[in-house]
C-alpha cells in the first residue's frame, strides 16, 4: 500500500450508531431501527465524499457566507398590518380560544400550572 | 468547610421599545394583547417568509452597549441558534454569535457609598420567542401559544460571573434598568416581563485546605429584583448543603437550569442542559452582513453623546445645584423627574427660589404622592413661590422682632443657656407669634440661636 | 393548426393583440391539454382552473373596452404577462392555493400570502395555471423524490423528467402551459429544461426574490422561468426581477429591458466565451459532448471568440454545495413541527431525513470549523476562480447535465443522487452567478441534450443575447415531444 492510500485509509471516517441517534435528537428526528442503521451507511458515505475538501489549501481565503455581495440591509421602524387572528391559525391542527394548542411541555414550573 | 466565594454571572434580557417587530412590520407592543393577533408569515414562521432587520432596534443595542462602555464592533451579524422549543416558530431563533454588536465593557455601580465596577461580556441583539401558557382544557394538561411577542427585538446582556453578592447583583440589575429607561429603547418592567434575568449561580467552598467549585446553575422565572436577591441567597445555600452531602464538583456538562417559584420561594430543577447545549450556530443567510464605515460609528457616538445618563446628571446636581449625593441619587432615579428638577431650577432662579428649596419639597412631594406629576414645573414654582411669599419679612425685620421676644422673656433666655435647649422651639412659637407667621421658621432659628450663643 | 398551449409568450400576445385569441381560450387549451396529456407526465400536483379561467375572463373583458390593437399593444406595456397561463412550482406560496413543496408534511398546506415571484406575475396579468411537482423540499434532481409521484419526462414516458422543478419543465416541454416558474438552488432550473429540451434561466442570486419561496439552501436558491424560446425566459425574468423590500438578499441592481437587447444580433461579434476543459467530464455521454461541440462550432461561425479556459475541478463544487445545502437545510426545516401548519416531522421522508442528518452533523459543536467553515472557504476560492476566468472571457459555455435524461428509478438507494448529477451546475450556483440551459440537440434515441452558458454576476443581458443568437440558428427549440 503507498502512502496515500494509507493516508486516506486513515482519514476514512464512520459515524456510531450513537453518533446518528444524538444527531436524529438534535434534529428532533425520531428514526427506527432500520433507518439509523441505513443513515449511518449513508452519512459516512458522504462525509468521506466531501472529504475532497482537504485537498485545498483555504488558510488565505475568508468563508463566503453570502453569495450577494450585498451588506447592511434594514428596514426602518414602521408597522406594517398584520394578518389576522384567523389568518394566523387557519392552518393549525389543534387549537384553543385564539391559541395554537400542543401536548403538554413537562419543563413547566409549579406556579404555572 | 467554608463558603469562600459566590460567584454571579448575569444573563440579561430586555425587551426593545422599538414600535415594530425585529424583523418585520407587526407592532412589538404585545402586552395583553388578544392572543395570535399581532403576527404576520414572518414572526410566526411561514414557509418561505424573510427576515430583514429594524434598524431602529440595532440603533438602540449600540446605545446600551455604548452606555456599557462596550466596544463597537466594525462587522457584525446575525446568526441562527437551531433549537426545538413550541415556542420558537422557526425552529432557530436568529441571535448572534461570535460578532455580537458590542463587546467588551463595564458599568460601576454604588453600595453603601462604595463604588464596584462589573465588567460585560457582550450586548447583542436577537428576537423573542412567542409565549407559553400552561393549562388545562377539557381536563386535559396542554400548553397554549400566543406568538404576539414572537419575533420582538430581545436585546441580551452577558456579564462577567464576578458578582459576589445578591445585593451586588440585585444593585447592578436596579442600575442597568435605569440607564436602558434613560436611553428611552425600553421600558424594563420586570413585572411585565420587559426585562429578564437569569443569574448563573456558583460557589467556591474551601474544605480542609481545598477549593472546590460547585455545579453551574442557571435559575430562571424571577420577575422581580426583590427575588433576584432572594434567589440567589436561597440558591447559595442549597448548594451549600448540597455540596456538604454529595460534594458533586463543577464539571463541563453539568450545568442545571432550575426554575424559581414565587409560591414556595425556592428553586427547583427543570432540566438539564446538556440534551440542549448544541445550538449549532451558523451565520443567518438570509440577512446580509453588516459593516459600520466610521462615519457611521461616529453616528452612533454622536447620538449617545446627546443622551445625559444618571451617574452623570447626578454629579451635575451635586456639583452645580449643591444637593447631597442622596438628594441627587433620588431625583435621578427616573429621567422625568431629574429633567423636570432642572427645568424647576431654571423658572426658580427668576424668582429667587433656591435648587435647595425645590429639591426638598420635590423629595417631600414625591415621598407623599406624587402631587407634582400633575403640576407644570412653572406651576410648581409658583406654588414654592407662593408659599414663600408668605414669610415676606426679612432678616433684619425677623431680628427686631427675636430682639424684642429675647428682652420680654428673660427667664427662658436663662433656662436656655443654662442647658434646657429645648425651650428655643418655644421661642420660635413667640417670634412667630409676633409676627404673625410672615416669618420664615428656619430663620427665626437660626437667629434665634445666634442671639443664644 | 398549432392548437394554442402550443405558443410562445410571445407568439400569444401577438395573437392576442389581433384579436385572433381570447385569454379564456387560451387558458381552455392549456387545461385540456392537461386533461389529455397529464395523466402520463404528471406534472401538476394542483389545478387552479376555476379561477385561471375566471382571471382569464377579466382580461378578456379588459382588452374588450381597447378598440385597436396599438391600444391593447399599450396594455401589454403594462401587464407583460397579460392572460398568459403560468405553471408554478409547488414550493411558490400562492395564497389560499395549496402549496406542498411536494412533501406530505405540507400536504394540506393553503398559504395566507402570496410569494412576490406569484405577486409579480399576478400583477403583470399573468395567470397561474397551476402548481407543478417536484422532487420534496426540492431536494433532488429527478422529481422522483416527489413525495406525491413521479414526474414523467415528456419525450419519453420512462424516462425521468429531472429536477427539482422537474414538473414546470416538464409542463412547458409538453404544452400544458405557455410558461412556468421554477426555483435553483444548484441545477434545479437548468437540469431539468436540459432533460425536458426547454429553456430555463438561473438568475443571478438575489436578482429575484425569495420571499415566499419554501426555502432550501438560502444562500443559493434563486428563483427563475421555464419557457419555450429565451425570449420568453427574458420576458419573464424582466417581469419576476427586482429588489423586493421583503427580501434582504434581494438585489438594488435596475432590472435592464432583457427583451429589447435580443435584437441586439451583432454584439455577439467579437464576444469571448470560454470552454473550460474540467467541464467536459471523463465519462460524459458522447452525444452530449457532441452537441455541446456543435453548439460552440454555432457560436464562433456567428462571430463569437471561443477561447479554451481552465476552472477548479467540478468536483470540489459538489461537495462545498453538499455541505453548504444540507447545513441550511437543516435548520431551514426547522420550522416543520406541525404545530402552525402542516404534519408534524415524522411525515418526513427519507431524502429530507438524510439531508437534515448531515446538515445537522456538520454544524454541530467540533465539526463546524471542519465541514461548514471549511466549505464557505472553498465556496470563495470557487468564486475567485470564476473571477479570474472572467478576466479572460465574458461567458462560459458547456454541458449542461453530463447525460441525456436517465431512466425512471435510477435515484434509487442513491444517497447523493442530487449533489452528484448536478455536477456541472453546482459551482455556477455556491458562487451566485446566472446561468441559462438550452436545447442544443437530441440523442440518438430522441431525447433532449442541453448546453448551458454562465456569465459574471448580473450579466443576464449577454447570456440571453448569445443563447438567443444560438437558439435562433439552432432551432431545436422548435421540436416538439409526440405524446
Amino acid at each position: 500500500m503507498n502512502d496515500k492510500n494509507k493516508q486516506k485509509l486513515k482519514n476514512i471516517k464512520t459515524l456510531s450508531e450513537e453518533e446518528v441517534k444524538h444527531i436524529a435528537k438534535l434534529a428532533n428526528l425520531s428514526l427506527s431501527n432500520e433507518e439509523v442503521k441505513k443513515f449511518q451507511g449513508q452519512l459516512s458515505e458522504t462525509l468521506n465524499f466531501i472529504q475532497v475538501l482537504d485537498e485545498l489549501n483555504t488558510e488565505k481565503a475568508e468563508p463566503t457566507n453570502h453569495a450577494s455581495g450585498l451588506s447592511n440591509i434594514f428596514r426602518q421602524d414602521e408597522i406594517k398590518p398584520s394578518i389576522s387572528q384567523a389568518e394566523a391559525l387557519a392552518n393549525a391542527p389543534s387549537l384553543s380560544d385564539g391559541f395554537f394548542k400542543v401536548k403538554a411541555i413537562l419543563e413547566r414550573n409549579d406556579d404555572e400550572i | 468547610m467554608k463558603l469562600k466565594r459566590i460567584l454571579i454571572g448575569l444573563e440579561i434580557h430586555i425587551e426593545l421599545k422599538t414600535k415594530s417587530k425585529m424583523f418585520c412590520g407587526c407592532s412589538a407592543v404585545h402586552f395583553e394583547k388578544i392572543p395570535n393577533s399581532q403576527t404576520c408569515p414572518v414572526c410566526l414562521g411561514l414557509p418561505g417568509a424573510l427576515p430583514v432587520p429594524n434598524f431602529k432596534a440595532i440603533e438602540s443595542v449600540i446605545l446600551i452597549g455604548q452606555a456599557l462602555n462596550c466596544e463597537i464592533l466594525k462587522e457584525s451579524k446575525f446568526d441562527r441558534k437551531n433549537y426545538f422549543y413550541p415556542d420558537l416558530p422557526k425552529g432557530y431563533q436568529i441571535s448572534q454569535y461570535d460578532q455580537p454588536f458590542c463587546l467588551n465593557g463595564w458599568l460601576e455601580y454604588k453600595i453603601q457609598g462604595t463604588n464596584y465596577r462589573a465588567k460585560i461580556r457582550r450586548v447583542h441583539l436577537e428576537e423573542d420567542t412567542g409565549k407559553l401558557v400552561h393549562t388545562q382544557v377539557k381536563g386535559k394538561s396542554c400548553s397554549l401559544i400566543d406568538f404576539n411577542r414572537s419575533g420582538c427585538p430581545l436585546v441580551e446582556i452577558v456579564t462577567e460571573p464576578e458578582f459576589d453578592s445578591s445585593l451586588a447583583a440585585k444593585t447592578f440589575l436596579e442600575k442597568l434598568q435605569k440607564i436602558v429607561r434613560y436611553l428611552e429603547v425600553a421600558d424594563a418592567d420586570m413585572e411585565k416581563g420587559q426585562m429578564r434575568c437569569e443569574p448563573t449561580v456558583n460557589l467556591e467552598i474551601e474544605d480542609g485546605g481545598k477549593n472546590y467549585f460547585t455545579p453551574l446553575v442557571e435559575i430562571k422565572n424571577i420577575n422581580s429584583f426583590r427575588f433576584v436577591q432572594k434567589a440567589i441567597d436561597f440558591e447559595v445555600e442549597r448548594q451549600f448543603k448540597d455540596f456538604e452531602e454529595k460534594r458533586i464538583e463543577k464539571m463541563p456538562g453539568n450545568k442545571t437550569t432550575r426554575g424559581w417559584s414565587e409560591k414556595k420561594l425556592e428553586t427547583g430543577l427543570q432540566r438539564t442542559k446538556e440534551e440542549a447545549s448544541d445550538y449549532r450556530y451558523f451565520p443567518e443567510p438570509d440577512i446580509p452582513p453588516i459593516f459600520w464605515s466610521d462615519k457611521q460609528i461616529t453616528n452612533f457616538k454622536e447620538l449617545f453623546k446627546k443622551i445625559v445618563l444618571p451617574d452623570k446628571l447626578e454629579s451635575r446636581f451635586i456639583s452645580l445645584y449643591g444637593l447631597r449625593p442622596e438628594q441627587a441619587e433620588i431625583l435621578c432615579r427616573d429621567k422625568e423627574t431629574a429633567f423636570y428638577f432642572e427645568k424647576c431650577v431654571e423658572l426658580g432662579k427668576i424668582k429667587k427660589i433656591t435648587s435647595l428649596d425645590i429639591v426638598n419639597k420635590l423629595i417631600n412631594q414625591s415621598k407623599k404622592a406624587k402631587q407634582f406629576a400633575d403640576l407644570s414645573p412653572k406651576e410648581f414654582i409658583e406654588k414654592i413661590g407662593e408659599s414663600q411669599k408668605l414669610f415676606s419679612l426679612n432678616k433684619e425685620e425677623i431680628s427686631l422682632i427675636a430682639d424684642r421676644v429675647l428682652k420680654e422673656n428673660q427667664k427662658i433666655q436663662d433656662e436656655y443657656r443654662k442647658g434646657k435647649t429645648q425651650v428655643l422651639g418655644f421661642l420660635i412659637g413667640l417670634v412667630q407669634k409676633e409676627a404673625k407667621g410672615k416669618a420664615d421658621p428656619r430663620i427665626v432659628q437660626k437667629i434665634l440661636a445666634e442671639k443664644l450663643a | 393548426m398549432t392548437k394554442f398551449n402550443e405558443l410562445t409568450i410571445s407568439d400569444a400576445q401577438k395573437k392576442i393583440i389581433k384579436g385572433e385569441i381570447s385569454c379564456r381560450e387560451l387558458v381552455l387549451d392549456c387545461l385540456a391539454k392537461i386533461k389529455q396529456t397529464d395523466e402520463k407526465v404528471k406534472a401538476f400536483v394542483t389545478l387552479n382552473s376555476e379561477k385561471a379561467l375566471s382571471l382569464a375572463d377579466e382580461e378578456d373583458k379588459r382588452l374588450a373596452f381597447l378598440k385597436d390593437t396599438k391600444q391593447i399593444g399599450n396594455l401589454f406595456r403594462d401587464y407583460p404577462l397579460l392572460g398568459i397561463p403560468v405553471a408554478v412550482k409547488d414550493n411558490f406560496s400562492t395564497k389560499g392555493l395549496l402549496t406542498t413543496a411536494s412533501a406530505k408534511v405540507l400536504e394540506n398546506y393553503k398559504p395566507v400570502f402570496d410569494a412576490s415571484v406569484v405577486k409579480k406575475i399576478n400583477d403583470a396579468g399573468g395567470i397561474i395555471l397551476g402548481k407543478t411537482n417536484m422532487d420534496a423540499w426540492a431536494h433532488g434532481s429527478s422529481t422522483e423524490s416527489s413525495d406525491f409521484f413521479t414526474t414523467r419526462n415528456p419525450w419519453n414516458l420512462e424516462r425521468l423528467a429531472g429536477g427539482s422543478s422537474g414538473g414546470s419543465a416538464a409542463a412547458v416541454a409538453a404544452d400544458l402551459t405557455i410558461a412556468a416558474i421554477g426555483s435553483e438552488t444548484a441545477g434545479s432550473i437548468r437540469q431539468p429544461a436540459c432533460w425536458c429540451g426547454v429553456v430555463g434561466m438561473k438568475p443571478t442570486y438575489g436578482r429575484v426574490s425569495r420571499y415566499g419561496v419554501i426555502a432550501m439552501a438560502s444562500s443559493t436558491d434563486s428563483p427563475g422561468p421555464i419557457t419555450k424560446s429565451v425570449s420568453d425566459a427574458a420576458l419573464m425574468l424582466g417581469v419576476i426581477a427586482g429588489k423586493d423590500e421583503a427580501d434582504a438578499t434581494s438585489s438594488p441592481t435596475s432590472v435592464p429591458d432583457y427583451l429589447t437587447c435580443l435584437g441586439e444580433e451583432n454584439k455577439i461579434k467579437g464576444i469571448k466565451i470560454g470552454v473550460a476543459k474540467q467541464y467536459f467530464l471523463k465519462g460524459i455521454d458522447s452525444e452530449v459532448e457532441k452537441n455541446a461541440y456543435q453548439a460552440i462550432k454555432i457560436l464562433e461561425k456567428a462571430g463569437a471568440q471561443i477561447k479554451e479556459i481552465s476552472l477548479l475541478d467540478p468536483k470540489y463544487a459538489v461537495a462545498v454545495y453538499t455541505v453548504i445545502q444540507r447545513s441550511e437545510v437543516s435548520s431551514n426545516l426547522g420550522r416543520y413541527d406541525g404545530i402552525r401548519f402542516g404534519h408534524d416531522r415524522s411525515y418526513f421522508k427519507d431524502e429530507a431525513k438524510r439531508r437534515i442528518m448531515f446538515g445537522t452533523y456538520s454544524l454541530s459543536a467540533g465539526y463546524y470549523d471542519q465541514y461548514y467553515k471549511k466549505a464557505q472557504k472553498v465556496r470563495t476560492l470557487i468564486g475567485q476562480d470564476f473571477e479570474k476566468a472572467f478576466k479572460e472571457v465574458d461567458l462560459i459555455i458547456g454541458p449542461t447535465s453530463p447525460c441525456p435524461a436517465l431512466g425512471i428509478g435510477a435515484t434509487k438507494e442513491a444517497s447523493m443522487f442530487g449533489e452528484m448529477q448536478d455536477i456541472l451546475l453546482e459551482a455556477s450556483s455556491v458562487a451566485g452567478l446566472p446561468a441559462i440551459s438550452l436545447p442544443s440537440g437530441f440523442s440518438s434515441e430522441g431525447l433532449p441534450t442541453g448546453i448551458q452558458i454562465i456569465g459574471p454576476s448580473f450579466s443576464e443581458e449577454q447570456i440571453f443575447k448569445t443563447a438567443f443568437i444560438y437558439e435562433k440558428i439552432a432551432r431545436w427549440h422548435e421540436r416538439k415531444p409526440k405524446l
